[in-house]
């Protein structure tokens, strides 16, 4: 009585013209819905394409302001960024903060919302545990990335040189108004570079990326969610399900996987800029990276998390 | 074809069967009870105040050496550790082994967790350390090698990096950063400073909180010197290290982090005092490196200990 309900439905244009708001309609019963009578409050089009674009995009906005929207937000945001920080000269904050990025896609897509979704630090062990999922997932990504890394290192002398040239360009015409070089000279100078097996192992580079890296993603949203145990990692039929639910869901997960690309770059933009100010600086650089980019992208990932769950991929119950 | 929709109604608990069903393909059904608000970062009973936490274990922390016997005995072994320093560093193996019994004082809650100077305990210590040095060194026997290996290189790289930077300062005319990292740090990597660095990191990871364990368990008796090299005991610190991993690492965490900073400090003040420091860094020393990290340790044996691990 006087409940509320969501229903996702498949319609025709002629079968969504005739629902009305204030019509009533029979849902029939299946085995978790009794047969109910809903009278319509409303009725729209599922958001796809650049209007889903667009409406993801305000919410990983809004994530961003929820940081420092209230004190407990903010008492929260400061006492992980002192932990991050002052675990970052020995290093270990790399496996920290990956492990804390997994309790926050796994709260995403468990909890309800009557918590906060940043995993909170109350004792020394569970710094501990975030560092051992961290520990597992780095170890993980490394192995996948293990073709990317004999690539990069065979060829990365003149990868890193190309990189280098155009950041220094951009950098120095961003930061200096006068230009040591055209755009066009710049080019030319690249282009001398750029050898056959450059392209190749670009070519390689980019279609790993964007097939590989992805379907990893998908997995480490399972061990989020505990669908699958650590050792699936490296379970060849499991990272064919994932390459499976990468592919139906390309859209969604590659929206999350450049929103991750985007906010990376800018960090690293960040750091650079810091440590060109002033190279000491660039010890303060975890201060941006936990919100604007470890939490940003996070975020991202879970509510790809929730898009699976909502369209039953992933069973998940209650928290 | 079709597209998705999204209805939204309420059951008022009409019924009536001259209603007509809901047309097209129904995906999912979810009832909405409450209105589902925002995503919080943090709620405020989540928020226990960390730093109270961290004031509150600081002070359990130094509460040892603050009174009674714990201050007299921490009081002579500051100057017992500065003075053997300066004599061809005997206090290594000292420190190690008061350390050790720190330790096993504190996982096991004593009423004096600073260990006594009496003679007879002090040459306990000296040779207790003695087997803690040897036994960590071939512990890390592969890492130091490969440090020593590529250290030339590292050291050549920070060598480049400090006139680098020191021109930079100074507002010298030199080099960019992209032709410096070109032609001064790049060159320096190929596939063997990988390994290097995987192989270091591995050991960081894996086999330092083994050691870790075991140390522990000499500490608490429950293995001799040979307990290092002994396959039993390094077997069951693994099993030990598997199921106590969060406990550990957190305590590691801290360790590692105090470690790091307290050298980065100590050696920052000798550089900038030009070695005046030095005269007053065994004694910081022996605070931050030997007592905070003998205690943090002493807490995780309490720890295992309580859970049956030890």
């Amino acid at each position: 009585m006087g409940h509320n309900y969501k229903i996702i439905t498949k319609l025709s244009a002629e079968e969504a013209q005739q629902i009305q708001q204030g019509e009533k309609i029979r849902l029939g019963s299946d085995s978790s819905n009794p047969e109910i009578i809903l009278e319509i409050g409303s009725i729209e089009v599922l958001p796809t394409g650049v209007k889903a674009l667009s409406e993801d995009f305000k919410k990983l906005i809004r994530a961003l302001v929820i940081l420092f929207k209230g004190s407990a937000a903010k008492i929260s945001l400061a006492t992980i960024s002192m932990i991050y920080l002052a675990l970052t000269p020995s290093g270990i904050s790399a496996f920290f903060v990956r492990g804390w990025r997994l309790g926050i896609i796994s709260r995403m897509g468990t909890l309800e919302n009557k918590v906060g979704i940043a995993p909170q630090i109350r004792s020394l062990t569970q710094i501990g545990h975030h560092i051992n999922e961290g520990i597992k997932l780095v170890l993980a990504r490394f192995i996948y990335d293990i073709p990317k890394i004999l690539v990069l290192v065979v060829v990365g002398y003149d990868y890193a040189s190309i990189i280098v040239d155009f950041g220094y360009f951009f950098l120095s015409s961003i930061f200096n108004s006068a230009h040591s070089q055209s755009l066009s000279s710049m080019i030319q100078a690249t282009s001398l570079k750029m050898s056959n097996g450059i392209i190749a192992s670009l070519v390689f580079f980019a279609l790993y990326s964007l097939i590989v890296t992805p379907a990893f993603k998908i997995l480490e949203i399972k061990y989020a969610l505990n669908q699958i145990k650590y050792s699936d990692f490296f379970n060849l039929k499991e990272l064919f399900s994932s390459l499976n639910l990468y592919r139906k869901y390309t859209f969604n997960t590659l929206e999350m996987y450049f929103w991750d690309l985007f906010v990376t770059t800018l960090s690293l933009l960040v750091g650079f800029f810091l440590f060109s100010t002033f190279p000491l600086l660039i010890f303060l650089h975890p201060l941006w990276k936990l919100p604007f980019s470890h939490w940003a992208k996070s975020y991202g990932y879970g509510l790809l998390a929730r898009r699976l769950i909502f369209n039953n991929e992933l069973k998940v119950g209650p928290g | 074809m079709g597209e998705i929709y999204i209805l939204k109604g309420t059951d008022n608990g009409d019924k009536g069967d001259l209603i007509a069903s809901i047309p097209g393909q129904v995906i999912k059904v979810e009832r909405i009870d409450e209105k589902k608000q925002e995503d919080l970062f943090a709620t405020p009973e989540e928020n226990t105040d960390l730093f109270i936490y961290i004031y509150q274990e600081l002070a359990k922390l130094s509460r040892p050496l603050t009174k009674g016997i714990g201050l007299v005995n921490f009081i002579v072994m500051l100057i017992l550790n500065n003075v053997l320093a300066f004599i061809f560093k005997i206090n290594e193996p000292l420190v190690r082994g008061w350390r050790l019994d720190i330790i096993r004082r504190v996982a096991l809650n004593e009423p004096v967790q600073v260990p006594s100077w009496r003679p007879d305990h002090l040459i306990g210590y000296f040779f207790k350390g003695w087997v803690l040095i040897v036994s960590r060194t071939i512990y890390f026997l592969p890492a130091i090698i490969i440090v020593y290996l590529s250290g030339f290189q590292l050291f050549d790289v920070l060598k480049e990096l400090y006139f680098f930077l020191r021109d930079k300062f100074l507002n010298a005319d030199n080099m960019g950063y992209a032709e410096f990292i070109l032609q001064k740090i790049l060159p320096q990597f190929g596939i063997e400073v990988l390994i290097h660095l995987v192989v270091l990191l591995l050991y960081v990871i894996f086999v330092w909180p083994i050691y870790r364990i075991i140390t522990i368990k000499y500490a608490l008796k429950k293995c001799s010197g040979g307990g290092f090299f002994s396959v039993k005991q390094i077997y069951s610190a693994i099993q030990i290290f598997r199921k106590n991993a969060a406990s550990i690492y957190g305590v590691y965490a801290f360790v590692l982090s105090i470690d790091v900073v307290t050298i980065l400090v100590i050696n920052g003040l000798t550089a900038a005092t030009i070695g005046a420091f030095a005269l007053v860094a065994p004694a910081v020393s022996l605070l931050m490196r030997f007592w905070i990290k003998g205690y943090a340790y002493g807490i995780l044996g309490r720890t295992l200990i309580q859970n049956s691990a030890l």
